[in-house]
């Protein structure tokens, strides 16, 4: 026994080290439970078992590919990427036809991004590359020649401090433009120049991407004084000074010609590309690449005439887009008076979360909308329209671009064809004189009549707005095509927020008009209206004279009931259409009924000189917080968690926690034999309504753990019900398509028909495992990642738009996911905003059109989008709870715009709401956009889903501005993305006495399921599956480790114990 | 003055390092509930296990049984810290895979700081002798 009193120091270092490593591993254990959802998807770990029951011959792929092999699915994506690009691009500048190079033509390529495209953005806006395909190879491939002491130096470790950076520890805080400067390129080249002398091409590059914005930042662009700083989006000196040597070369005869591409997702500062002293013959806007890059050199020889249309406006100096005036989060001076703390965070991108704010003070005014209706104005000779110089102003239009070809316009004939149709009919001539094949879009605009309706009711009318657009196929020399192009007279209406509160048809002349530019169009209207006797100054006219041929009036009557209702079945009782009405007045500060004193001028026809400001400094629109404002930001945080910079947290006068009742609570856990795929079609083999009693039964199957764990964990997925067989399903992360930065395992995730088939032939071992030297290589491929969205909108197609769509759903399929964080859907509101890469364009209705038959395509394939981010996520700078200040006008025809076609015209299911808020309500947490719009006026059927939920609950080191709970019960929010706590005071709070809560957990989990029934993740499921909860390999091997600690740790317990009884023992028998 | 002289003599380094473990953890718990009392990652159990463990760790040495001491100050110490990770790894897990990664606060660290100096401590003293082992069994 005395033996035990040996080795003290032994057993010390036993009892202390085992016991710190069980409590260690007793925590992590049950921190690991908590979030073993998360885990076992990171480890790839089965948490449930899906048992099959007796389906021979039953066929459970409700949703099938159009594809034998994932293979083939890769290669037509990588096709389709390609065909994006080639429809896209879009050939700014030609001068004396310097494009097409011929084959075999020597050239030099310059400047780092040459070599080191942009393919995409940072953040969500990220995709892999891996199978990207450069400039250099797509211009070898072209078979261009290039020049190779540039291609050497370029890549060498030599000239790496040349290539674009960012600085800081994570994301992009610090943009270095860099490029290598001229006197070290032409010191490197030397006498090649000349034998690659055919043709310089010199990229500029810009990246930009989630979390950040472009202007303000410490970047090295140049500062051309016009009050922006540093600026990003214009040209470095270096760069600049790389134009001008190539001018010089070119000059001295040693170059024939200079080639701009911009590869940026957005538009970059447009001068220097018409300045003289760079001498650039020939530009192209190339976007960012994605996996489409081959397109670039078969654009550069001619193998594929351009035919892409700018979908923003190019600006000669960003300095007059006065929107950037008011493209910041500004904080409410006064905002500590009503105790809402007004400090930014200390994170690496800081934010105040309860009191920044923005004012659209632009109103409808925004890109082309702005710079065309301002220049008819001037044209027109409209008073206060003030000093404003087109020229000056815009280098190249929305709907500018270009082609190798001559397109010819005739036969020009517009009629109404139906009771809200207008089609226009337009015939298109590849000119019999051009050199190449090639097609055209044919965007078509409308300009309603700005009269005394609009001025008396505060509607504002752009000169010229988008409306539709058709594009035709590829025309040989000579050829021609009739199109027919369909215009949904509601874009002739215009949302009247005073008077009507609806849409309205304002009384007058409209013009419809085809344009190619907005321009083109605005200049059409312009010879349409002198034409029928307006006064219109020809003198004050930029570009070509239009042509009254080209534009069409209308007269039409005052009508406010034609569109009073909406286009879609509510999805709120799925029966009526809605009556359209306000419902954003209290983001429209002019309108909000706690506005105080505020009031804000927004842009306005009758006084551009009086209402637009470029005094970047000061000229923003600005407003004061008020109590109603503090009151209704702290409602969204009712149980106020986190942290708050006020440090005495939210002040007690603006405490209000959700209130109890005494309401019966929903069922649950009752047993009616009702799987989830039972709910699917009735015994006549019609779907089961949403509103089909037979969901109670289903429902009251469902648990209060499980309908928790539904709500808590939306991270990239949603929850199985075992309950209710209802699987879990992968929703993942791809504005630009799948190919984002997710998918370590490609496409074998064990939902996907990629794993399914090779599970059918056997490929995998008794865990169900695949087996990798037997399993199709390709499958651990990724998946397509696509332009810029820019680019996709820039092809004005449709059809390609459904084409890559499909490509996505077909993704999404193999892969095993069910949902898309996607498409974004968010406005170029400015060129700054980061993750322009994301979305497509400053057009709301392009946007919508383009968005609309993509999302078509995609959730054919069973795959659910999660459009995102709705909405007014226009800036990253303070998107998390930032104020938007915005009319109902704008907000519905241009910004909700591009998230109701989607929804409309596209079926969208799900939305994922943005990080900001509409007036004072965050966007999750804003029952007017979630239930009234979405729901209600578009009919939208599935799940609203937060963006990511840590950084808006306080996790982070900034205020929290909104709590799930909350969103769920009033805004129509159903599952974060991210993880809810379920104890404290969150959902475990609400299990008696708040009915109310309970019964909105409870339609949450119905949306959820009612959207996973609909989708892919039933693939596989039929009436005889059921899914039976497992213990992941994970914590079963956690569990061993924690039971082989514990046993050391007790036993070295006993043994401290028994050794410290002897030495009691032994030290009282000696005293005694 | 005298008494003092005598109550120490025989005191070893590991007893000062334990009166000095125990004003830590005091410490340690007044820095805690002073960052995150009016949040959801206060952990009451774990600022109740740290001042009880000094309380019962005062009233060990003060009936003499100072080699039993530090022990169960490095229980109520561990078990504290425990919780205290307990209700703010949610927190940690929120800012590293946020996407707008704020990184850890200054009194985010400055609390860990004290946390581990604190258990190393806590651990250092058992492994300390707290007294003279023959005077200490005479006084008994």
């Amino acid at each position: 026994m005395n033996k035990l009193l040996k080795f003290k120091l032994l057993r010390k270092i036993a009892t202390v080290v085992s016991f710190i490593l069980f409590g260690v591993l007793m925590v992590g254990t049950l921190i690991a439970d908590e979030n073993s959802t998360i885990i076992s998807q990171q480890l790839g770990a089965q948490t449930y078992e899906i048992i099959q029951g007796d389906d021979e011959g039953v066929d459970t792929e409700y949703i099938k590919s159009d594809y034998k092999k994932v293979g083939d699915l890769i290669e037509a994506g990588h096709k389709k990427a390609k065909d994006v690009m080639a429809e896209g691009t879009v050939l700014l500048k030609n001068d004396n036809n310097a494009l097409p190079l011929a084959e075999n033509d020597k050239v030099s390529l310059v400047g780092t991004t040459s070599y080191d495209p942009v393919y995409g953005g940072t953040g969500s806006g990220t995709i892999s590359t891996a199978d990207a395909v450069s400039f250099v190879k797509s211009l070898e491939d072209a078979k261009l020649v290039l020049n190779p002491t540039l291609k050497e130096k370029y890549a060498s470790d030599e000239w790496k401090q040349y290539k674009r950076a960012t600085e800081g520890k994570y994301g992009t805080t610090t943009f270095k433009i860099n490029d290598a400067p001229w006197d070290v390129v032409n010191a490197a080249a030397g006498d090649t120049f000349q034998e690659y002398g055919k043709a310089a091409i010199y990229t500029v590059g810009r990246i930009g991407g989630e979390g950040y914005d472009l202007i303000f930042k410490g970047c090295d662009g140049i500062d051309n004084g016009d009050g922006l700083g540093t600026d990003y989006l214009g040209l470095t000196s270096t760069e600049l000074g790389v134009l001008k040597g190539l001018k010089a070369l070119k000059d001295a005869n040693k170059i024939e010609k200079i080639i701009v591409l911009i590869n940026y997702a957005s538009m970059i500062e447009g001068d220097f590309i018409k300045d003289p002293q760079y001498g650039v013959d020939a530009a192209l806007w190339v976007g960012a690449t994605g996996l489409g890059g081959a397109a670039v050199g078969e654009i550069l020889t001619g193998k594929t005439n351009p035919s892409g249309r700018l979908p923003d406006t190019m600006w000669m100096d960003n300095a007059k887009n006065p929107v950037n005036v008011n493209f910041n989060a500004f904080i409410y001076e006064n905002a500590a008076d009503f105790g809402v703390p007004d400090q930014l965070g200390s994170g690496m991108y800081p934010e105040a979360t309860l009191s920044s704010y923005v004012v659209y003070q632009e109103g409808m005014y925004l890109g082309y909308r702005y710079t065309e209706t301002r220049y008819e104005d001037v044209v027109l000779g409209t008073s206060k329209v003030g000093s404003y110089n087109y020229d000056e102003v815009v280098a190249y239009p929305f709907g500018y671009g270009m082609s190798y070809s001559d397109f010819e316009y005739s036969n020009l004939d517009i009629k109404k064809t139906g009771d809200r149709e207008y089609t226009a009919k337009i015939t298109v001539t590849n000119s019999a004189s051009s050199k190449l094949p090639g097609k055209v879009s044919v965007p078509v605009y409308v300009s309603k009549p700005y009269g005394d309706y609009a001025r008396k009711n505060n509607v504002q009318v752009p000169s010229v707005e988008l409306v539709d657009f058709g594009k035709t196929d590829i025309l040989k020399p000579g050829a021609s095509q009739t199109l027919e192009i369909k215009i949904d007279e509601k874009f002739f209406a215009s949302y009247d927020a005073y008077n009507a509160k609806g849409y309205v048809l304002m009384p007058g002349d409209y013009y419809v008009a085809v344009g190619g530019s907005a321009h083109e169009a605005v200049n059409n209207v312009l010879a349409a209206k002198k034409a029928n006797g307006i006064t219109v100054d020809e003198n004050k006219i930029v570009g070509a004279k239009g042509k009254d041929s080209l534009a069409k009036k209308f007269t039409l009557g005052f009508d406010k009931t034609k569109y009073e209702f909406s286009d879609s079945v509510s999805a709120l009782d799925g029966k009526n259409k809605l009556k359209v009405t306000n419902l954003f007045d209290f983001a429209d500060i002019n309108r909000y009924d706690g506005k105080g004193d505020n009031h804000v001028d927004y842009y306005s026809r009758d006084n551009w000189e009086g209402t637009v400001s470029l005094d970047i400094e000061n000229g923003h629109a600005k407003v004061k917080m008020t109590d109603q404002m503090a009151k209704e930001i702290y409602e969204q945080v009712p149980e106020g968690t986190g942290n708050y910079n006020n440090a005495a947290g939210v002040p007690d006068k603006y405490k209000q926690p959700i209130k109890k009742d005494d309401g019966a609570y929903p069922a649950y856990g009752k047993e009616n034999g009702l799987n989830l795929i039972d709910m699917k079609y009735d015994d006549n083999g019609d779907p089961i309504s949403y509103f089909d009693p037979v969901w109670d039964d289903f429902m009251d199957q469902i648990t209060w753990d499980e309908t928790v764990t539904v709500l808590s964990n939306g991270f990239h997925l949603t929850e199985a019900i075992e309950s209710v067989t209802k699987p879990a399903t992968g929703d993942e992360n791809g504005p630009n398509g799948f190919g984002g930065w997710a998918f370590f395992q490609g496409y074998y995730t064990k939902r996907g028909l990629a794993y399914r088939l090779e599970a059918k032939a056997g490929h995998v071992d008794e865990k169900g495992n695949l087996i990798k030297e037997q399993v199709d290589p390709d499958g651990y491929r990724k998946p397509t990642g696509f332009p810029a969205n820019g680019i996709l909108a820039a092809t004005f197609n449709k059809q390609l738009s459904y084409e890559v769509g499909k490509i996505i759903g077909e993704d999404g399929l193999w892969a095993g996911f069910s949902g898309l964080y996607g498409i974004g859907a968010n406005i170029h509101r400015s060129p700054y905003l980061g993750r322009t890469c994301e979305y497509y364009s400053e057009c709301g209705t392009l946007t919508g059109l383009i968005a609309a038959y993509e999302c078509k395509a995609i959730e054919e394939k069973g795959v659910h989008v999660y459009n995102k981010h709705c909405a007014l996520n226009d800036q990253e700078n303070c998107r998390h709870g930032i104020c938007n200040w915005i009319t109902e006008q704008a907000l519905r025809e241009i910004y909700l715009r591009a998230f109701e076609l989607p929804i409309t015209m596209g079926n969208a299911y799900n939305t994922m709401a943005s990080f900001s808020r509409f007036g004072t309500y965050s966007a999750a947490a804003c029952r007017a956009l979630g239930m009234d719009f979405l729901r209600g006026e578009c009919g939208m059927k599935g799940i609203i889903v937060t963006d990511a939920y840590g950084d808006m609950d306080g996790s982070q080191n900034c205020d929290p501005y909104f709590e799930m709970v909350y969103g769920i019960l009033v805004g129509g929010s159903d599952i974060p993305d991210g993880q809810q706590p379920k104890k404290g005071n969150h959902y475990d709070k609400f299990k008696t006495g708040y009915s109310e809560v309970a019964w909105a957990m409870r339609e949450s989990v119905k949306r959820v399921c009612y959207q996973t029934l609909w989708s892919n993740a039933m693939n596989g499921y039929s009436s005889n599956t059921r899914i039976v909860k497992i213990t992941p390999w994970w914590q079963v091997a956690l569990n061993s480790v924690d039971a082989v600690v514990g046993v050391i740790f007790g036993l070295s317990l006993v043994w401290t114990g028994i050794a410290v009884f002897l030495e009691e023992k032994e030290r009282r028998s000696k005293k005694a | 003055m005298n008494f003092l002289k005598e109550y120490f003599s025989d005191k070893k380094y590991g007893f000062y390092v334990t009166l000095a473990c125990m004003l830590l953890s005091v410490i340690t718990s007044v820095v805690y509930v002073s960052i995150y009392s009016s949040t959801r990652f206060m952990s009451w159990a774990a600022f109740a296990f740290i001042l009880v463990g000094v309380v019962l760790t005062a009233g060990l040495i003060a009936f003499k049984q100072y080699r039993f001491a530090p022990a169960l100050m490095l229980a109520t110490n561990f078990v504290g810290l425990l919780f205290y990770v307990y209700y703010i790894y949610f927190f940690v897990s929120s800012v590293m895979v946020g996407i707008q990664f704020s990184g850890f606060p200054p009194e985010f660290i400055i609390n860990v700081i004290f946390f581990v100096l604190m258990l190393v401590a806590s651990v250092v003293c058992v492994f300390m002798p707290q007294a003279d082992e023959k005077q200490e069994k005479e006084v008994e």
